[in-house]
């Protein structure tokens, strides 16, 4: 595209026309000076031309292809033409000795973007806003498939308009507009900027993670406050600056986490992250990343996490803001990097394991939570440290695994979530967690060293093929009546706990032989219980065949074996028939 | 003390008159190269440049017509040095002219 100042165009041609008649006017016919008038002409003729281009660009004739502006369509072309039109109050139009619809380069636009006053800047901000909402709600037909890649487009420019403020900080100066730019004073640009321009720009700024949460926390308190102001007859907004803000947020934890500081020290509170978003997954990111445990203290994870929790179980549904039952949801995938905190390691957060129970009952009630929950349970085991070399504190992955796994299985129980969904959750997660029972226990047997990864696969292998076997029998079936499961839950509590404990029996005795340890055999190891099963307290009967076998077991099999076992099923609520059998 | 005063002859005087005739033209050319060399140097194409910059058009355009103007400075400035070039030289023919009239005694 050529732009251009037509002001300016005119001035240039009235100087270049000066110029062209002072050269003529020195040409002379004294031949001593032959091949200097050769060069004068030639001077001429370079410039004669564009005596008649700068005439006709001024005049607004000539020029090829003209596009209007403002037309329609999302090509990179016609946003250049918009974005330097309104930016700078230049006219523009396609370039004659250009090829086509040239675009830009990134670094031209955010130069022309440094170039503009504040006044200028807000204007451009204004239009590009107007043009966005105009993508967004597509209302003609034919920008049915423009509004996508016209919307993206205005984003980008929008990127490369914050490049232009170079490195921005918050200033700690006390009121006022305290944001640093050189040049601008952009503080002032983002308050008088709508909230919905404000979001991308402040995205697109290069600032460290403090500005950025107290500016993002700034916007979407505005964009709150002017929703709010606009409710009722109005639709739920096609687009939200916490969409631009969740995602530069959830790539920065430490930005996050100032964030939901921020959020929670001022009013309207959390609102502003689960009434903000159009995308609840968007504004979890942001929850995730800022209470990520790589990252996040357990103390201060305890802070933000509890709040979040009981803010989206409870006070969730702002008055203005339809209610969105992902938010419940998707709770799942936050508790599950601090379920021990919610559990077993209460004290780590300062409340007791009943109050940490209760809540996490509270998530779990919800079977979206759960499956998402069990979804993240890599994350789950993420805090249990497995150190080799120490048995103590192998013992205690173990009984914490375990500890857990008890603790859901009662929650569940207690909530009486019985239905189909849950079980199958539960049921996913106690092999997972079977899986890693068993490989903890090989490890503290030492035999065959240390070996992870050939251990890991040799207990999955095992533990898959059991689950398989168990599912194929159909011992796991279908599902149940509710008031069947309700009335036979213990029993079913008991049959479960027994069945993950005989598969880590199975599990580590596959993977001891795997590593050469001979076993007793015959007699194999009790075959595992089914959900028919008559017996009265299946898990007591099924440990008494294991004792019986496990006395023909050497040390040090036998002694991990047994202790794996036996913390498996005591970590469980045990039925009244059960209570105290097991020891 | 006297110094020899020679007579002339009408020849010579015709040399002397058409000799000097020739000096004056050649410095009479010569100073009208040397003021055209100074207009065409101070032809304002960098005033031109100037104005051609960002501030006014951006585009594959406005860089050709910036190699445009550039080229006519570079031709611009080639011209004045030719036209200074043959101010000079024919300045230095009137001298030489001048040197051989007093040499073959034409002129005291």
């Amino acid at each position: 595209v050529l732009a251009f100042d037509r002001e300016r165009i005119r001035l240039l041609n009235a100087e270049l026309r000066h110029v062209i008649g002072a050269l003529g006017s020195v040409s002379s016919g004294d031949p001593a000076a032959n091949e200097a008038w050769w060069h004068v002409q030639s001077a001429v003729n370079d410039l004669q031309p564009w005596l008649d281009r700068l005439r006709d660009l001024a005049a607004d004739r000539l020029m090829e292809e003209y596009r209007p502006l403002l037309g329609g369509g999302g090509d990179r072309a016609q946003f250049d033409v918009f974005l330097l039109q309104a930016g700078a109050g230049v006219t523009v139009t396609d370039d004659p000795l250009g090829a086509g619809s040239v675009p830009l380069a990134d670094a031209s636009v955010t130069a022309l973007a440094a170039e503009l006053d504040d006044e200028e800047l807000l204007d451009l901000l204004e239009q590009l806003r107007v043009e966005r909402v105009f993508h967004l709600q597509g209302t003609e037909s034919d920008w049915a498939t423009a509004t996508t890649s016209g919307v993206e487009e205005i984003d980008r420019m929008i990127a490369l308009i914050a490049a232009s403020f170079g490195r921005v900080t918050v200033g700690t100066a006390p009121g006022g507009s305290d944001l640093e730019s050189e040049g601008t004073d952009l503080g002032s640009v983002v308050d008088r900027l709508h909230p919905e321009i404000a979001g991308p720009l402040v995205a697109g700024l290069d600032t460290d993670s403090g500005s950025l949460a107290v500016l993002a926390a700034s916007v979407l308190r505005r964009w709150l406050d002017r929703w709010n102001g606009m409710h009722d007859d109005s639709a739920w907004p096609h687009d939200s600056p916490a969409d631009h803000l969740f995602a530069a947020l959830a790539a920065d934890p430490d930005a996050a986490r100032a964030f939901l500081h921020d959020a929670l020290a001022h009013p309207p509170g959390l609102h502003i992250v689960t009434a903000t978003a159009i995308d609840p997954a968007a504004a979890t990111a942001v929850v995730l990343a800022a209470t990520d445990p790589a990252t996040c203290p357990v103390a201060e994870a305890g802070l933000l996490v509890r709040p979040y929790i009981a803010h989206v179980l409870d006070e969730i549904g702002h008055p203005h803001v339809p209610y969105d039952g992902r938010y419940v949801d998707l709770l799942g995938a936050v508790v599950a990097p601090w379920l021990f905190q919610m559990t077993t390691r209460a004290p780590d957060w300062g409340w007791s394991q009943p109050e940490a129970a209760m809540e996490l009952a509270r998530v779990m009630r919800d079977s979206d939570a759960l499956v998402d929950l069990i979804a993240a349970r890599d994350r789950i085991l993420f805090d249990i440290p497995i150190d080799l070399d120490d048995p103590t504190a192998m013992s205690r992955a173990l009984h914490e695994i375990s500890g857990l796994m008890g603790w859901l299985d009662s929650i569940l129980h207690d909530e009486t979530i019985a239905d189909e969904l849950s079980q199958r959750a539960l049921w996913d997660l106690g092999w997972s967690l079977v899986g890693q029972l068993a490989s903890t226990a090989v490890r503290f047997t030492g035999v065959g060293g240390v070996a992870g990864r050939g251990l890991n696969l040799a207990v999955g292998s095992s533990v898959d093929s059991t689950r398989a076997q168990f599912e194929r029998h159909g011992w796991w079936g279908a599902p149940r009546p509710v008031d069947v499961v309700l009335s036979d839950a213990k029993k079913t509590l008991d049959w479960r706990r027994t069945v993950f404990a005989s598969a880590t029996a199975i599990a580590m005795v596959d993977a001891l032989r795997s590593r050469g340890v001979t076993l007793t055999d015959p007699p194999g190891l009790p075959h595992p219980p089914s959900a028919d099963d008559p017996a009265t307290c299946i898990s007591l009967e099924w440990f008494d065949e294991m004792q019986l076998w496990l006395d023909g077991v050497e040390e040090p099999a036998r002694t991990s074996i047994d202790a794996a076992v036996s913390t498996m099923l005591n970590s469980y609520q045990t039925s009244d028939a059960c209570h105290d059998l097991i020891r | 003390v006297h110094t020899a005063r020679w007579e002339t002859t009408d020849e010579e005087s015709r040399v002397n008159a058409s000799i000097d005739a020739e000096v004056a033209r050649l410095r009479w050319r010569a100073a009208q190269l040397v003021e055209a060399a100074g207009r065409i140097e101070a032809v304002a194409l960098e005033a031109v440049h100037l104005r051609a910059g960002a501030d006014t058009w951006r585009g594959p355009t406005a860089v050709a017509f910036i190699e445009s103007v550039t080229r006519a400075r570079l031709s611009r400035d080639a011209a004045a040095r030719h036209v200074r070039t043959a101010a000079s030289q024919l300045v230095w023919q009137a001298e030489r002219l001048r040197e051989e009239q007093l040499r073959a005694g034409l002129r005291s």
